[in-house]
């Protein structure tokens, strides 16, 4: 099984990207809250993946004209909801659908992109901010919400294998499709594989829709608060590669150094020499200038020794943008192999 | 025994209790057995259950949050209404496995599936697999961390039915319900079900098949 395995951290200087509503037992009534995890003394802020996901969604749509599959529809065939053909994001991001107890028939399908929640590398000071409503006449209304400044990690996988290839296996996660599509299918020109069971779309479908999941990262915009806090959510240091396997071997580059967000670039570049053998593309690092630029030569040095010593894998030390267009070419390629 | 042990850790984990449905999910402390099931099915990308390998664990975590998510409830004309409900989960879940079949050592190396430990978004890093001794330690020893099944002697905690392992079908069925002690934190044990990972200093309890038929 190969995948994308990505890691990314965002910088969030005086946001509230995801918020948990209002704070019970807050002095005022009409506190927001961000979402927090309390661990020990400290706080650590996060954006829930479900969030996440809907910014991956919706910059795809607005980046890359993706367009999704609605969430209400009228009933024209059998089921028209879990579209993968038509739908890109039915295909990327999963989906379920009860077709009803009659016909007795679910349709699942396991996501092919999985995401973390981006959770702060560092425990954070949450500031509360005292706001006014006080454009009409009468008592202004006073509020409250919470921000933050911090360093969020995220990561993430696309099973490059299961993109624009769709199972009629009778098993949880692999009903993705039944012969009512079969019309979807034929004017996809859709390939055929294993006796019907399977049906995959064309190379350059595949390949496009891969490769816009990965090429929307620079531009993926998103979060609440976005009016009063605008903040920035793409990543401005990203690792990029392309497994033969499901581990997920980037959770630990990025530590807790003395309160600040920092890369182990010891723990990256062992990850790296350790999975040498499940490795298949080359590794991406992407950094935008001026984001935790102390590590600019430590990662330098760690790409050198790197490439002085595998034949197989070469890294990549490069902008955000120059690494994920590389990189999209890299998955593009992966599937013309 | 020789036995495979795996370290697994992750940044999020989340286990619901079977008995809620709707509303507040709150999470179990540490995975049912079904769960590891699930995880060692996705190592090997194909199914698994107690009738293959024994299973050990212990799981720690390091604090418990809880998110606000929002559910689509479609209905049979085609329409959707949200709803947003709380989930709790875990932080920084550190998991250690132990299988009696040796042989999922390169299973373990080189997952098929991306390894979770819970839900889409619970992703799962394999940190280390190594073979090692487990012993039988007799007089005290610290166990915690897993699930026990009801009927062990010397040991104490909130009680839960949960499964053994689910099927492989549409819909998926819960096979082997039965009463489990949750055991969060630690505890001191004085018995000899479980066998001692000398290393980590703690007891593991050994999950499938003998136990299922002794208990039957």
């Amino acid at each position: 099984m190969n995948n994308v395995n990505g890691f990314m951290l965002i910088d969030a200087p005086a946001s509230a990207l995801n918020n948990a509503g209002p704070d019970i037992g807050a002095k005022t009534e009409n506190t927001i809250a961000v979402k927090k995890i309390r661990r020990g003394r400290g706080e650590y802020v996060y954006v829930s993946g479900q969030a996440f996901r809907f910014w991956m969604r919706s910059s795809l749509e607005n980046v890359f004209g993706w367009e999704l599959s609605p969430i209400e529809r009228e009933a024209k065939i059998a089921f028209t909801a879990a579209d993968p053909f038509k739908y890109p994001d039915d295909d990327v991001f999963g989906y379920m659908r009860a077709i009803g107890k009659k016909s007795g028939i679910t349709l699942t399908r396991v996501s092919p992109f999985k995401c973390s929640p981006l959770i702060s590398v560092t425990p954070v000071n949450i500031v509360n901010d005292f706001g006014v409503m006080a454009r009409h006449e009468g008592d202004p209304v006073p509020y409250e919400h919470e921000f933050y400044s911090t360093v969020l990690k995220g990561i993430f996988s696309l099973d490059l294998d299961s993109v624009g290839r769709f199972s009629s296996e009778n098993k949880t996660g692999y009903m993705n499709i039944t012969e009512a599509y079969k019309k979807e299918w034929e004017e996809h020109n859709c390939f055929i594989e294993d006796d019907g069971r399977t049906v995959v779309l064309p190379l350059e479908i595949r390949a496009k829709r891969a490769s816009d999941l990965i090429g929307v990262l620079p531009y993926i915009f998103g979060g609440a608060k976005q009016t009063s806090h605008l903040t920035d959510v793409s990543p401005k240091f990203l690792v990029l590669t392309i497994l033969n396997c499901g581990n997920n071997i980037f959770m630990n580059i990025a530590v807790d150094d003395k309160g600040e967000a920092s890369i182990n670039v010891k723990a990256l570049k062992e990850v790296i020499l350790d999975y040498r053998e499940n490795i298949v593309s080359d590794v991406y690092i992407g950094k935008r200038e001026g984001f935790i630029d102390e590590y600019n030569e430590d990662l330098k040095q760690m790409v050198d020794e790197i490439n002085n010593t595998l034949e197989n894998v070469k890294v990549h030390f490069l902008t955000v943008n120059e690494a994920v267009s590389k990189f999209q070419q890299v998955v593009s390629d992966f599937y013309k192999r | 025994m020789k036995v495979l042990r795996v370290h697994l850790v992750g940044w999020t984990a989340s286990f619901r209790y079977p008995i809620f449905i709707t509303g507040y999910q709150p999470t179990l402390p540490v995975p049912p057995v079904s769960t590891i099931y699930g995880l060692i099915s996705a190592a090997k990308g194909d199914y698994v259950t107690p009738l293959n390998t024994k299973v050990g664990y212990v799981m720690r975590s390091e604090a418990k949050g809880v998110d606000l998510e929002t559910i689509y409830m479609l209905s049979t004309d085609n329409s959707a209404k949200s709803n947003v409900y709380k989930r709790e989960f875990l932080l920084n879940p550190d998991l250690y496995l132990y299988l009696t079949d040796l042989s999922f050592k390169e299973i373990f190396k080189k997952p098929e599936y991306p390894l979770l430990l819970g839900r889409s978004s619970d992703l799962m890093m394999v940190e280390e697999v190594k073979e090692v001794d487990l012993m039988q330690k007799h007089g005290n020893k610290r166990v915690g961390g897993t699930v026990v099944p009801f009927e062990e002697e010397g040991i104490w905690g909130p009680l839960q039915a949960l499964p053994m392992y689910f099927s492989n079908t549409i819909p998926r069925e819960a096979i082997g319900i039965k009463s489990y002690y949750v055991l969060e934190n630690f505890i001191e044990y004085d018995g000899d079900s479980f066998w001692y990972d000398d290393e980590l200093d703690w007891g593991v309890y050994l999950h499938g098949q003998e136990n299922i038929s002794q208990k039957q």
